[in-house]
């Protein structure tokens, strides 16, 4: 929002120069910087449109140059009633809290406004249109009360003839012509200031065409309002309407500041127009009362970490128009001087609480001056989130098998999903409002994202080996993966896969864990019997898998015990075995195991040979077994024995010929 | 046996050897198990008592002697006349590890620096709850402080899918919402870190992300307060950007906070919003069922992203996950 230096000089004559204005404001109040020559633009929270106007900053600026303001009480000529000229009823008390409208009749003719009131319009970016225009929006400016001018001549009334105002909630499809021209049609929700017949304006966001105040008009009717923040917002993102006044409407404004909205603009009709009081009305249920809350030196000087005085905490917030107060809770209890009662200003809507007036003493004092000073704290080992640690261990295991990290968007495209870890296709979950088409639905599974990072990468790549860590999310759970994707122009792509698998399950000491014949392409990988993943064939150069780091977190021991070294040595065979070429090796290999377990302490497939020369699409597969006992050695007789009961089964097994 | 005339030709031998293999066939002439001079030392067992003594220091003399010039001669050898065949200047043959991406270098970073203070780290979900994370950190519906974060919010008939038809779902804007969960189930004191990805509806530019990784801290307990929060956050920076950095604090707004600050770091000269920070309001307290009359806090928060992107001079947080492995590939641990 952009700010007149020189209005602001105006209302604090000591105020320092506009660098150190800016930079003083940041520190202390809100974000301010330079927006050119003479102009200011500052940000404001959503807290603080209490400041959104000249006065606010003046007050800000007098507090933190310690100094002093002259913003005063308007000095109004006629405050007299002429005769009665306007009624209003107001039919929504909690959307319209209070309402106050005047009646001016303006003898000159109305021109433009005084090149002083121009020049400070322009600066806050606002365009000069004529006299009773620019008041309005000076006063705007200046106090932080929108208001707003209609033409008398243009309202419709009832009673005598006498034109009404009323608010209330718009019928719904009631359609309004705005002063810009364009038609907006309301729903019932939607606060409207009518007259006895039709809308004349979209309350405290924007006026109506038909009663707007031109160079013609010679009686107008000021409007200075409250109303309800949440449903100027409501109101405002739903016509997709935002002006000057609904910004301000649309944050908690106090109902006082209707007042010396009202009298400002009166001031400046009766100084620039000659403007003569005709009525004035001001409807409201209730005013807000005062707000006074307890202030505890001790307690503040004890959450802020720092030794304030009593003088030095109410000098901030008397700077601050917060003023030090007598209460009737004083006399109830007993008499504490490190307590006092601070009586908040009415246009404070931000101050509830005690913790509120801590921060009003501490910006000002300055957060600089609390000294650094280091907490006290029970020695004990921090704890990391099993989860965390383990995708930590993952991630460097990874890496140092020459894996790649990368990281991608949580959002797909597509409503149904394969989810490799689970193997099978899902449901995604939808956003109500995605950023884009192609970013509908969240990710069922990291691979996708993977497979994304494959195609972009593989025209600068040989061999891309990639992985990632991240939540996907689906209808019955949240889940925490990792994907690895392998693509590469050279072989091995899937048996690379299933050996980073392996490699990461050993290195976290995972002891038994084991894969799972699915399908042609997939592999299911199993941990101490639970299902944590998938491996996937994709193509002759691209494979990918997916696994659960949620579950492997029970599975993961830390603890490895010592395990002998075995007594007595072993005896070795090698074996080869000629199978038709649709044999698994998991089949010779469950076969071979399954034969005499207690002596076949380890098999290995040493080679896997496929070639015309065998015949009939045949492959030749070598296997080395260990045999070795627990408790004596071997014989090569018995080892004889075993081995021949091997090679029996997988002949009878598995159709195989001993080569 | 003539001892000078065995010496004499030994050295000479010796003297006149090519090679490494020379040498060697020289010494196990000689000096080898089955040497000439071995013999002699063997057969001093046949001589009589008396010429046992001298013959056997006169051979016990010249094997030594022997052995000296052999070390010699070879160390003279791999100054000049060895030559490996093997160029060992060729370029070496690398395994090769991968890359850590630069979001979990910085994010593993400040984790170890904040446990070397005793924070633990603690982490949650990312689909969130409108409770835990606006309503519990005193953001109510409708209070204007809700236009500070542009939130992805779930399609309402997908709640009843999910198993959780009551409450209003959404990709968690800040991981302030974990500071809830984790007070509902711990007693003070503690002090804790929370990183993790969050969601914001913004349009993507070179500062501005749908996804993005936020580092959350609390630390509560009956007496910690704004001069501790410095001296945490300070030991932070100095160990995260160097020892020669400036700091600026600003008063700020957060409603789960009060008073409320941001943290401004003067980093290679140039001053850079860094954190959002302030004390734990009492109202997030009661939310998470603790009692802000017995004990107080403070809480800040980091953005992961635009650490890295200080640190490490990236110009576009895009970079971070449009999956150009280049990038990735340029960051060392």
């Amino acid at each position: 929002m952009k700010f007149s230096y020189s209005l602001i000089k105006k209302l604090v004559p000591d105020v320092g120069s506009k660098k150190e204005l800016v930079k003083l404001l940041s520190l202390h109040s809100l974000e301010a910087e330079d927006a050119g020559i003479g102009v200011l633009d500052v940000s404001f929270t959503p807290n603080r449109y209490d400041a959104a106007s000249h006065w606010g900053i003046a007050r800000e600026a007098a507090a933190i140059f310690r100094t002093h303001h002259v913003i005063r009480e308007p000095k109004l000529k006629h405050t007299k009633k002429k005769e009665e000229a306007i009624t209003v009823h107001v039919k929504n008390f909690s959307l319209c809290p209070r309402y106050s409208a005047r009646v001016f009749d303006i003898p000159k003719k109305v021109c433009s406004s005084p090149k002083w009131m121009q020049k400070i319009l322009r600066e806050c970016g606002m365009r000069p249109i004529n006299a009773v225009v620019d008041i309005m929006n000076y006063v705007m400016l200046e106090v932080g009360q929108p208001l707003h001018a209609f033409d008398y001549a243009k309202i419709a009334g009832t009673n005598k003839g006498i034109p009404s105002i009323i608010v209330r909630t718009a019928h719904s499809g009631e359609k309004i012509m705005t002063l810009d021209g364009g038609e907006h049609e309301l729903s019932q929700s939607m606060l409207l200031i009518t007259d006895s017949e039709w809308p004349l304006a979209i309350a405290g966001i924007k006026g109506g065409k038909r009663a707007e105040s031109t160079t013609k008009t010679n009686r107008i009717i000021v409007e200075a309002a409250s109303f309800d923040y949440v449903s100027i917002r409501k109101t405002s993102l739903f016509l997709h309407l935002s002006t000057d006044a609904s910004v301000r409407f649309s944050h908690n404004l106090s109902s006082m500041l209707v007042e010396y909205g009202m009298n400002r603009a009166h001031e400046l009709l009766e100084e620039i127009l000659d403007a003569r009081l005709v009525d004035t009305v001001d409807v409201y249920k209730k005013i807000p009362g005062r707000k006074v809350i307890s202030f505890d030196i001790v307690r503040f000087n004890k959450l802020i970490g720092i030794e304030l005085k009593r003088k030095d905490i109410v000098s901030c917030l008397n700077m601050l128009d917060f003023r030090i107060v007598a209460s009737s809770d004083q006399k109830k209890k007993k008499y504490d001087s490190n307590v006092f009662w601070v009586e908040v200003p009415s246009y404070r809507t931000d101050i509830e609480i005690f913790e509120d007036l801590t921060e009003e003493v501490i910006r000002i004092y300055g957060y600089d001056k609390i000294v650094s000073n280091p907490p006290f704290i029970g020695v004990r080992s921090p704890e990391v989130e099993p989860r965390v640690s383990i995708a930590d261990q993952l991630r460097i295991i990874s890496i140092a098998a020459g894996f790649d990290e990368m990281l991608t968007h949580s959002f797909l495209s597509d409503k149904k999903q394969y989810d490799l870890c689970d193997n099978i296709e899902k449901r995604a979950i939808e956003l109500e409002n995605p950023i884009a088409q192609d970013k509908r639905y969240l990710r069922t599974s990291i691979v996708p994202g993977l497979i994304d990072v494959c195609q972009k990468n593989n025209r600068l790549y040989d061999t891309i080996r990639i992985f990632e860590i991240g939540n996907v999310f689906a209808h019955d759970k949240e889940d925490l993966r990792i994907g690895f994707a392998i693509e590469t122009i050279h072989e091995g792509a899937f048996l690379e896969i299933k050996g980073i698998v392996e490699d990461v399950l050993e290195r976290l000491g995972m002891t038994d864990f084991s894969f799972s014949t699915i399908d042609d392409m997939t592999l299911s990988i199993i941990v101490d019997d639970v299902l944590i993943g998938h491996i996937q064939w994709m193509s002759k150069e691209r494979a990918v898998a997916e696994f659960s780091i949620q579950k492997i977190v029970p599975c993961v021991t830390e603890e490895r015990a010592y395990m002998p070294i075995p007594r007595y040595p072993a005896v070795i065979r090698d074996v080869s075995f000629l199978v038709d070429g649709d044999v698994r090796v998991s089949d010779v290999l469950n076969t071979i195991q399954s034969v005499s377990q207690e002596y076949v302490e380890d098999v290995d497939m040493l080679d896997y040979f496929e070639d015309a020369s065998l015949g009939n699409g045949k492959k030749s597969l070598t296997f080395r077994i260990v045999f070795r006992a627990d408790e004596r050695t071997l014989t090569d007789g018995e080892v004889d024995v075993l081995l021949q009961d091997i090679q029996k089964q997988v002949v009878e097994t598995c159709f195989a010929e001993i080569r | 046996m003539d001892t000078e005339a065995l010496r004499t030709k030994a050295f000479e031998e010796i003297k006149n050897a090519q090679s490494y293999e020379d040498i060697e066939r020289i010494r196990i002439h000689y000096i080898g198990r089955k040497g000439v001079i071995t013999g002699l030392l063997r057969s001093l067992k046949d001589l009589p008592l008396a010429e046992r003594k001298t013959q056997g220091s006169l051979y016990q003399t010249l094997c030594e002697d022997i052995f000296g010039i052999i070390e010699e001669k070879k160390k003279s050898f791999s100054h000049t006349t060895y030559r490996n065949k093997f160029d060992i200047t060729r370029p070496a043959i690398k395994k090769g590890t991968g890359h850590m991406h630069p979001l979990s270098i910085v994010d593993k970073k400040m984790r170890e620096i904040f446990m070397h203070m005793n924070f633990s780290v603690v982490d949650g979900p990312e689909l969130e709850t409108e409770y835990y994370n606006f309503d519990a950190l005193n953001i109510p519906t409708d209070h204007p402080a809700r236009e500070m974060w542009d939130t992805f919010w779930i399609k309402k008939e997908e709640q009843t899918k999910i198993g959780r038809k009551n409450d209003r779902l959404l990709l968690r804007t800040h991981t302030s919402p974990v500071q809830i969960r984790y007070m509902e189930t711990h007693e003070p004191p503690f002090q804790i870190v929370v990183p993790g990805r969050t969601f914001r509806y913004e349009a993507m530019d070179a500062s501005h992300e749908i996804n993005f990784y936020q580092f959350e801290g609390l630390m509560v307990g009956k007496d910690i307060t704004i001069g501790n929060f410095k001296f945490v956050i300070e030991e932070f920076f100095r160990m995260f950007f160097g020892k020669e950095i400036d700091f600026r604090y600003r008063v700020s707004y957060f409603p789960f906070v009060e008073p409320g600050l941001e943290v401004d770091v003067r980093f290679k000269g140039k001053w850079l919003e860094v954190m959002g920070a302030g004390m734990v309001h009492p109202a997030v307290f009661r939310y998470a069922g603790i009692d802000p009359k017995k004990v107080q806090g403070f809480a800040f928060g980091m953005c992961i992203d635009r650490l890295a992107m200080i640190k490490y001079q990236i110009p576009d947080i895009r970079f971070l996950y449009d999956g150009d492995m280049r990038f990735v590939k340029q960051f060392r641990t």
